[in-house]
């Protein structure tokens, strides 16, 4: 017995004396200026591209991770010990953030430091509640969280990375002013397509896009005779088929990405975050989807597939499940890629459901 | 069919086959005084199919079931092999913590799966709400097939807990008795999640046994007493948009504690 | 390494706090052998505390929020004190079992109520021992302390309680009030330790260092020692494992505990089987081999 207790301590001593020889950090490149943690990888992504090698960037949450409910762990607290920069989406989604912030004694990077950025600050936000009550599900108090889906605001998030990254290292701010814009431009671009951008700027088109007033100019206005809607390429032109029609969503994910490009939101399977749908709200749904001849269920891929499917199943509906967030899947690598993907997959879904309806009415 | 009616029927259905079964069961084992070890084996199935998701075996698929009836087989290997010689460590004590350690282990696997806390949580209450009818036509064929050998060698099986005979084969029709519940188990426990499983062995037999003492009478008696339970269950999440499967575990439970304060109020009348 | 101390130095004192009171309760509990009480008593309260969250709006580690899961314990505990004096058709473990069962079921109940269940149920069961706080830590020592003393005042009675029941009862000794006193005692510790440490956490520091020093010992003087030693150890290799490979401190934690136990009864085991097949077998030594009650 004693004799055990010994080779415990032995080993406890030994298990001591490896954790501090692995303990040593490891500094890097000397060209790096910031250290920037992220908590979304969208944000991360954009940091990278933003500041090139002036920073080294790390990420909190991974791309199929629920924002929400993140249980944080002890190398969190050491991501966020060493940081100059942190960037969070700063709405309560990352409700879990100052804990973690707290335990690090990080004072920089606490909410109103230099070392924070909020990157929601100054977007317009959609679902801002009247009342706080319990009984909404907690339901965040400044409005929607989930900007990283629409790519008009996260133009808004990249500048306010950029200034965050300017602030804290003003030596860098020629190259980051540079690489901002260009990626505000490139964003433009995928949005619109080349030629609208190039004739009309894409400030412009997003403030048009913001007052909901985008479509009715483009049909009003033409050039050399032909309506401005002809010229309009990127996502907003492929999404075109998907205006004015309604979908289902897993959760309120989507609703900037659907406003966008001018999809209702026709009802959600869960409706409250992490509380699991009841009897009789999941009834309603199905029977709503039926009358309206709803057939799309738009999901993030960290929800429970089951039971999407089974919703999607009893309605004769596609199930379109996606990540998230970049590096939710292995092939989406950023944001030009994950937002590709979304559009790929919906417009999959509805050629599916064309097949589908064409088959029972050749049947009927 | 609109779709609130076809959900009750599905629902009452499933409640109604799965009932009968888990009170005879569940007879054996408060009789048995077994009772933690079924909590252990629930754990163990739960644990099971969360290791295999860190696999990447689908819950709820077969694979899944495959891997949580390994789980249970270990676990009951364990209960029956783990039997301290030490007169200081109660037997209870065994039982005790291997539930706490497929509990344990339950939340370490956990840790390492994206939204793992989603899955701890959907193996503790459970996925009912989600229940089609295939799922209801396999349970039934199962647990009538399982019923139908219960009661062609009931005299072997009742004496294993009545004591009444001297049984030949004893540990065999033990071994049948623990493959019948570990079968009951890898089925329900996907399906209800632990806690719900758990409730639906122990509670309708313990009521029952509260009240009587032959076998017939209190499977009756459990099933109707269960059943009457869930559907209040039932109707009350329904009507009050409360979360399933939690919600019939807390009717089964005010029946069972209602049973017992009634129990201890009311003197015994000299049974028959 | 300074980086590991602070962030595991707190917990760390957590944990040798409860392992100080809990394993002491634990071996009380295993000589009571009704061990499911304790689990389920851990489970009421980590609804309680639940219940008052969400019905009124106690903060959880406040004095209103600490109250409200300690009276719900004890009227679990007063419950189980009744059920045993006066419900003979089923044993008092299936009434263990089945509460345990409500419990956690109204834990689930009560978090799919609120947005964010699943955290919820996780911090139930595994506790979030990594956050503790200096004032955390300020009232588990007192309220450790003062059980502790009642313990010690008690002891008699509890004693007498634990060894035989039934002749207690004979003997006109009012058991269901010292049972239920036992059980608000064990519910004062359980309802605070359950709040940091989470519901497994706290049944395996109960049940399982005090079951270790059971196989090592049947000496009283020496099972509080070995239990507290085995109890800090496993503390220690849990945090270091948690911290190096992500874990959740609590269950970590509870996995050594459980490795330790299974690494001693195994190694007793094969102990005993080598001591039988040598040829001159020293005579059994009294720690051992306890003789049968």
């Amino acid at each position: 017995m004693r004799i055990a207790t010994f080779f415990l301590i032995i080993a406890l001593v030994g298990g001591l004396s490896q954790t501090v020889l692995a303990d040593a950090s490891e500094r890097d490149d000397a060209q790096v200026r910031l250290n920037v943690v992220a908590t979304l990888p969208d944000y991360a992504m954009f940091a990278r591209a933003i500041g090139g090698p002036r920073v080294s960037v790390s990420c909190i949450v991974r791309g199929d991770q629920d924002a929400h409910f993140i249980r944080p762990k002890p190398s969190f607290v050491n991501m966020v010990k060493d940081a100059d920069l942190l960037i969070a989406t700063g709405l309560d989604l990352e409700l879990w953030l100052p804990t973690v912030v707290d335990k690090s004694g990080n004072k920089r990077v606490r909410s109103g430091q230099p070392g924070y950025v909020a990157a929601a600050q100054g977007m317009r936000l959609l679902e801002k509640p009247g009342a706080v009550t319990r009984a909404e599900g907690g339901v965040h108090i400044y409005g929607n969280p989930h900007v990283t889906c629409s790519p008009i605001q996260m133009k808004v998030a990249a500048r306010n990375i950029a200034a965050g990254l300017i602030k804290n290292d003003p030596a860098g701010e020629t190259l980051y002013r540079e690489n901002l814009t260009a990626l505000l431009d490139a964003i433009d671009r995928r949005l619109f397509g080349n030629d609208l951008v190039e004739l009309l700027g894409g400030e412009v088109l997003c403030d048009l896009v913001e007052k909901d007033a985008l479509m009715p100019f483009l049909e009003e206005h033409e050039l050399e005779g032909r309506p401005l809607v002809e010229l309009l390429g990127g996502w907003t032109g492929r999404m075109l088929p998907f205006r004015g029609t309604a979908v289902v969503t897993y959760h309120k994910n989507w609703i900037y990405f659907l406003k966008l490009f001018g999809i209702e939101e026709a009802g959600t399977v869960e409706p409250k975050p992490g509380i699991p749908p009841s009897p009789r709200h999941v009834s309603a749904l199905v029977e709503s989807m039926r009358s309206r001849g709803i057939n799309i269920i738009l999901a993030a891929n960290y929800f429970d597939e089951h039971k999407i499917r089974t919703v999607a199943g009893r309605v004769g509906a596609q199930a379109v499940i996606v990540p998230l967030y970049v590096g939710g899947t292995s092939e989406v690598k950023d944001y030009f890629q994950l937002v590709d993907l979304w559009v790929d997959q919906l417009l999959d879904a509805a050629k599916a459901n064309e097949g589908t309806t064409k088959t029972s009415e050749a049947e009927a | 069919m609109t779709e609130t009616p076809r959900f009750l029927m599905v629902q009452t259905s499933l409640l109604a086959v799965v009932l009968v079964l888990h009170t005879y069961v569940g007879l054996h084992i408060v009789r048995r005084s077994l009772i933690f070890s079924d909590l252990v084996l629930d754990q163990a199935a739960a644990l099971g199919a969360l290791v295999g998701i860190y696999f990447g075996i689908q819950y709820g698929g077969v694979g899944s079931y495959v891997v949580a009836l390994v789980a249970v087989v270990a676990g009951s290997a364990m209960l029956a092999l783990l039997k301290p010689r030490n007169p200081l460590v109660p037997r209870e004590a065994v039982i005790g913590i291997l539930y706490a350690l497929a509990l344990v282990a339950s939340l370490l696997v956990g840790d390492k799966l994206a939204g793992g806390e989603a899955y701890v949580a959907k193996t503790l209450a459970g996925s009912l709400l989600w229940v089609s009818w295939p799922l209801v036509y396999v349970t039934t064929a199962v647990y009538a097939a399982l019923l139908m050998v219960h009661w062609v060698f009931r005299r072997k099986f009742l004496a294993l807990s009545d004591g009444t005979q001297d049984l030949t084969n004893e540990k065999l029709w033990d071994f049948l008795f623990f493959v019948t519940q570990g079968i009951i188990t890898v089925l329900i426990v996907p399906v209800a999640g632990v806690l719900l499983a758990y409730a639906f062995l122990m509670i309708p037999a313990a009521t029952a046994a509260l009240f009587r003492k032959d076998w017939l009478g209190a499977v009756v008696l459990g099933w109707g007493v269960g059943l009457a339970a869930c559907l209040t269950g039932l109707g009350a999440s329904y009507h009050f948009d409360w979360p399933y499967g939690p919600t019939l575990v807390v009717a089964l439970g005010v029946v069972f504690l209602a049973a017992v304060v009634c129990r201890a109020i009311v003197p015994r009348r000299a049974q028959p | 390494m300074p980086n590991m101390v602070a962030i595991l130095g707190l917990p760390f004192l957590t944990c040798v706090l409860m392992t100080l009171i809990l394993s002491h309760l634990g071996i009380h509990i295993l000589r009571r052998e009704v061990i499911f009480i304790d689990i389920a008593l851990a489970q009421t309260a980590a609804v309680g505390a639940l219940a008052g969250h969400i019905f009124f709006g106690f903060a959880t580690d406040s004095l209103l929020g600490y109250l409200c899961a300690l009276g719900i314990t004890l009227a679990a505990a007063g419950f189980y004190a009744i059920a045993r004096r006066h419900v003979s058709q089923i044993p008092l473990e299936a009434v263990i079992g089945v509460t345990y069962a409500i419990a956690a079921a109204a834990a689930l109940f009560l978090a799919g109520l609120a947005p964010g269940g699943h955290v919820h149920v996780k911090e139930v069961l595994a506790g979030s021992i990594l956050w503790s706080t200096w004032q955390d830590i300020g009232t588990a020592g007192l309220v450790f302390a003062a059980v502790g003393l009642g313990f010690v005042l008690f002891r008699k009675p509890f004693n007498r309680l634990s060894d035989d029941y039934d002749r207690a009862r004979a003997d006109q000794m009012n058991v269901v009030c010292w049972d239920f006193l036992f059980y608000a005692l064990l519910g004062m510790v359980v309802t605070l330790a359950v709040r940091t440490a989470g519901v497994v956490v706290v049944f395996s520091f109960l049940i399982i260092p005090a079951t270790v020093s059971a196989l090592l010992t049947s000496r009283w003087q020496l099972r509080l020692p070995i239990a507290w030693t085995y109890g800090i150890a496993s503390s220690a290799a849990g945090l270091l494992a948690a911290y190096h490979y992500d874990f959740s401190v609590g269950p970590a934690i509870a996995a050594f505990l459980g490795l330790t136990l299974a690494l001693t009864a195994a190694g007793l085991r094969v102990k005993d089987r080598i001591r039988r097949t040598a040829p001159c077998a020293r005579p059994a030594e009294p720690e051992a081999n306890a003789p049968p009650r």
